[in-house]
């Protein structure tokens, strides 16, 4: 019998934020995110057995959740579904100095919904959790340049709307 | 963009600490050259915190009960991997009942649409009831060996019994899966020392439903499996245990 130890369970808890941040960025909606936080931390659980001691759990967690995104959630969605990232959720924080608190949450919705999923994942795993890009493209299946790459055309399709912003304001 | 030698990949690269020190050096060179440069650093690293702003917005929402559940389970539940499960049924299961049991993985429609905690309608023991022996479940839990499926008198269902085992108290107990035309139910039922059964776990289990949400399902499957495994000891029995058993009144 195979069961998840006490200390497993801990370190779920831990990495649960992190990984419900990527399957929000996989997603882009809330509803879905929350979906697959469960369906991930349900395998998580129940594979707890195939985890390496000794390896990062969270990119475990985040290999895990996409690979239940792209063969499962992803799967039921019928053509047509707007990606509604950010619509349902709370207010973000605002009030910082930089230029970036001038950008509306509203058209920070739009920017990161204009991104595409592997752009968004990418940004959420290095830009967000701090993953390196060898630690990424494992958890995403591609090469590390790839990484790199769309992670650039992430950052400058964001700082696109940024100066867009900008210039009309 | 590329500015001078310097792409946003390199750029990006940089900020990402993931040049090396040689050409990490030779940025930082252009960087103190070219303000423009550094501007587009800048940039870049806002856009971090737009992406950062949007994602974790969703901090803010509450945690789903299941995924509470999930992450607060006590520490006497080990969960108990439905594949497990299954290869230890399969020996008494016939292959319809293996069906049953692989059809739960498919899932559980009323979950996804109702929310994570639909599919269990009652866990604890006090909220469920007894079965007498006046109940139409109640032959087929004394006497249907695992695997057969058996018509409820009186009501528009069917009850098949997918697994038997002794729990640590002592009790016998039966693993029940319940059909009817919109509804399914796959339970616990374990059997007193007054001769009756009682129900102690109750998920909803909609039939094999390709379509349905496999992430659901597991929900059901998990909570029902960890009750299962809270009560088991040792291994399910196997047929010729159970057929004895049966012919024994449970005694």
């Amino acid at each position: 019998m195979q069961r998840a130890s006490e200390a497993f369970r801990a370190a779920l808890v831990e990495a649960a934020p992190r990984v419900r941040r990527f399957a929000y960025a996989l997603s882009g909606s809330a509803a879905d995110a929350d979906d697959l936080l469960q369906a991930t931390l349900e395998r998580a659980l129940r594979k707890s057995h195939l985890f390496e001691v000794g390896t990062k759990l969270e990119s475990w967690l985040f290999r895990l959740c996409r690979n239940i995104w792209i063969d499962e959630v992803r799967a039921r969605r019928t053509r047509g579904v707007t990606v509604d990232i950010d619509a349902e959720t709370g207010p973000a924080h605002d009030g910082e100095r930089d230029m970036t608190a001038a950008v509306m949450l509203g058209e920070i919705r739009t920017a990161m919904h204009r991104l595409s999923e592997e752009h968004r994942a990418v940004l959420a795993l290095v830009g967000i959790e701090g993953l390196t890009y060898r630690e990424a493209a494992a958890v995403l299946d591609v090469p590390i340049g790839t990484v790199m790459s769309r992670l650039a055309r992430a950052r400058a399709q964001l700082v696109a709307t940024l100066e867009a912003r900008e210039a009309t304001s | 963009m590329t500015i001078g030698p310097i792409s946003d990949e390199r750029l990006s690269a940089y900020l990402d600490g993931e040049l090396p020190p040689e050409e990490a050096a030779e940025i930082e060179a252009a960087l103190a050259r070219a303000p423009e440069l550094a501007a587009r650093l800048d940039r870049l690293r806002q856009a971090d915190e737009l992406a950062a702003r949007a994602l974790h917005a969703i901090d803010e929402r509450p945690l789903p009960p299941a995924v509470e559940a999930l992450l607060t389970a006590r520490p006497e539940a080990p969960l108990l991997r439905p594949l497990f499960w299954r290869q230890a049924a399969r020996p008494l299961a016939l292959a319809a009942s293996i069906a049953l049991l692989i059809g739960f993985a498919a899932g559980y429609l009323a979950a996804a649409q109702f929310g994570a905690s639909a599919p269990v309608f009652a866990i604890a023991e006090a909220s469920l009831g007894e079965i007498a022996h006046t109940q139409p479940l109640f032959p087929v839990l004394e006497t249907t060996p695992s695997g057969t499926r058996r018509a409820l008198a009186g009501l528009d269902l069917e009850a098949t019994p997918t697994l038997s085992f002794r729990a640590k108290d002592g009790r016998y107990c039966r693993e029940m899966l319940v059909t009817g035309r919109d509804l399914a139910r796959r339970g616990i039922f374990c059997r007193s020392t007054a001769g009756t059964w009682q129900a102690l776990a109750l998920v909803a289990a909609p039939g094999a439903d390709a379509n349905a949400y496999a992430p659901a399902a597991d929900t059901g499957a998990a909570l029902l499996d960890r009750s299962i495994s809270d009560l088991v000891a040792g291994a399910p029995l196997d047929a010729a245990a159970e057929r004895r058993l049966i012919e024994k009144g449970w005694r």
